[in-house]
């Protein structure tokens, strides 16, 4: 739950029975509700191309979607915001590079190779966790820094190919990508609603509340926590290898751009981290008010979207899912009869 | 009847501190044990080395026959060895209702479904039944102190560890604190009651120790500790007029 007064007023004025407790089971159309939203917006995405003509644009906006869900099973259910989200981005771009250029592979084994890569350096970044708030995001900024440098370090070109960036237009193959992109997103938001409904998210969701009463409640603060990390991880490389494989010819700058990572927490933060569609609509808002005003002035939108990610921790924690939820139980007391008096 | 926890020398240092020196004790089922001592004693250290919070220099933990020595929190309490806090620190957007399940998931390891049907039987037997659906971050302090005793019994546990539970209740919401760990003592758990109110651990223990600077003073029946001239001079100082019981 995103913030504590939201959540209040939800399971206040519903009483715990029309919302259902994360960990209990939902009924049958709360079901068909999730399954709709794991499916269908996917499938429309994937649609989207016969209509806009623009694929390119349309899977990086799927794999921005992707990393805000990432981003939101990280930080929107143990707390940690991971600025150096882009760190495991750039491991599964670069793990899917290397596995087209040195072990031949197709795309498909070369993206899955990228995750293990991606997760192999969550794993040694597990210890991060130890630092709260703050110095966790900084020493995640930093050590995708540093990853990225080892990366575009020249004594490495016979490897990485260094600063000189990677070719890979002998596997080019954007349709299936782009179909790739679909199931991936939709797999993150599945990842979403299990959170949501299970009772590791509810344990997730202790931890982030207070560890110390997490532990004397059985919870194993620090494996619950590891394998959110992990999970984002995972989503993150995927998403990294998808990019990698479309763009086809890259620098390491390009795939540890920090502004990777702030688009994708701002993105979460604005449509409401905690929620399984908050992240969704808030990548396809701003993404696209982005695609239509930013490319020209991208200057200003790195200061608007930094002052937003400020703006919305300090007065909307929850985000647009936040608002939505609250005007549902506006509408829910007063019986509908909101509209009437305006 | 064996003991349920069993804490044999238990020494803890702090640097050059020796905040808790050679405490030793047992406790079996359906007694309680009072642990009292002025402030800076050692009782909150003895809490947290029996609980995992803190590993122990020296001396051994033992619940149910099994070392659990530096074993961590987690492993404890699944071990049978459950704790309040002295500060409540409900996870405060959850449900009062969800506070409690997500111990008798994860503590206890019921199922999701029957996790919540048990919380729903503790928060009626502390008598938080109605605020069940209720933020916890919503609740009073003595509503709090309920929640986090309904936590810890969801745990299953053979020994609770109450750490000044009572502290900071009204007189009215003590005696009925009172009543409600007696009817956890005739339910079989065995408690370890750090407590300030003495008329609570007069009411409650089978047994007392009284610490001081990490030491067991004195040790014996309620009556017995609660009178003697060391343990009053610890608590009202040497000069106190008319300390005598």
């Amino acid at each position: 739950m995103p913030s504590p007064a939201v959540a209040g007023t939800g399971a206040a004025t519903t009483a715990g029975a029309a919302t259902p407790a994360p960990g209990t089971r939902p009924g049958a159309r709360r079901w068909a509700a999730w399954a709709a939203y794991v499916v269908v917006i996917p499938v429309l995405l994937y649609l989207t191309p016969h209509v806009y003509n623009n694929q390119l644009l349309l899977l990086n906006l799927v794999v921005y979607l992707v990393l805000a869900q990432g981003v939101n099973v990280i930080y929107g259910f143990t707390g940690y915001l991971p600025f150096g989200y882009v760190g495991f981005f750039g491991a599964g771009a670069y793990g899917t590079s290397m596995a087209v250029i040195h072990l031949h592979t197709g795309g498909t084994v070369a993206v899955l190779i990228g995750a293990v890569v991606s997760t192999a350096m969550a794993v040694v970044l597990l210890p991060l966790l130890r630092l709260t708030g703050a110095y966790f995001a900084l020493a995640s900024l930093a050590a995708s820094q540093a990853v990225y440098l080892v990366i575009a370090n020249p004594s490495l070109t016979s490897f990485t190919k260094g600063p000189y960036g990677v070719d890979l237009s002998r596997v080019f193959n954007p349709n299936l990508a782009y179909l790739y992109a679909a199931i991936l997103l939709a797999v993150a938001t599945a990842v979403v609603v299990y959170l949501r409904n299970s009772a590791f998210g509810l344990s997730l969701r202790a931890v982030r509340a207070d560890p110390l009463t997490a532990s004397v409640a059985g919870i194993n603060v620090a494996r619950a926590r590891g394998i959110a990390w992990l999970a984002s991880a995972v989503l993150a490389g995927l998403a990294g290898g998808i990019s990698a494989w479309v763009t086809s010819v890259f620098y390491p700058e390009t795939v540890f751009a920090i502004n990777i990572s702030v688009f994708a927490i701002v993105f979460a933060l604005f449509g409401g981290v905690g929620s399984v569609l908050g992240p969704v609509f808030g990548g396809i808002i701003l993404y696209s008010l982005y695609e239509y005003i930013g490319v020209s002035s991208p200057q200003y939108f790195q200061f608007a979207y930094g002052l937003l990610i400020v703006i919305l921790m300090l007065f909307l924690p929850g985000g647009l899912a936040s608002v939505a939820r609250a005007a549902r139980s506006l509408w829910e007391r007063t019986g509908g009869r909101v509209h009437r008096r305006a | 009847m064996t003991a349920v926890l069993e804490v044999e020398s238990l020494t803890r240092n702090f640097g050059g501190l020796r905040a808790v020196d050679e405490v030793t004790f047992s406790l079996r089922r359906g007694t309680v044990l009072g642990l009292i001592g002025p402030n800076g004693a050692g009782k909150s250290t003895v809490v947290n080395l029996v609980t995992g919070h803190l590993a122990p220099t020296r001396g051994r933990v033992r619940v149910g026959g099994r070392d659990v020595t530096g074993a961590p929190p987690w492993k404890l309490v699944r071990a049978g060895v459950a704790r309040t806090f002295q500060v409540v620190r409900p996870f405060e957007d959850l449900t009062v209702l969800d506070n409690v399940a997500v111990s008798a998931m994860y503590a206890a390891g019921f199922p999701a479904r029957a996790a919540r049907t048990t919380a729903r039987r503790l928060l009626e037997q502390v008598g938080l039944a109605t605020r069940a659906g209720d933020p916890a971050g919503q609740l009073g302090v003595a509503d709090s102190r309920r929640l986090e005793l309904a936590r810890a019994l969801a745990t299953h546990p053979r020994v609770l560890v109450l750490d000044e539970i009572l502290g900071g209740l009204a007189q009215r919401e003590i005696a009925a604190g009172v009543d409600l760990l007696a009817a956890l003592r005739e339910q079989g758990i065995a408690i370890l009651l750090v407590e300030h109110h003495m008329g609570a651990v007069r009411a409650l223990c089978d047994r007392v120790i009284m610490l001081e600077r990490g030491r067991p003073l004195t040790s014996g029946p309620p009556a017995e500790v609660l009178s003697d001239r060391r343990v009053v001079r610890a608590y009202l100082g040497a000069r106190h007029p008319g300390t005598a019981p």
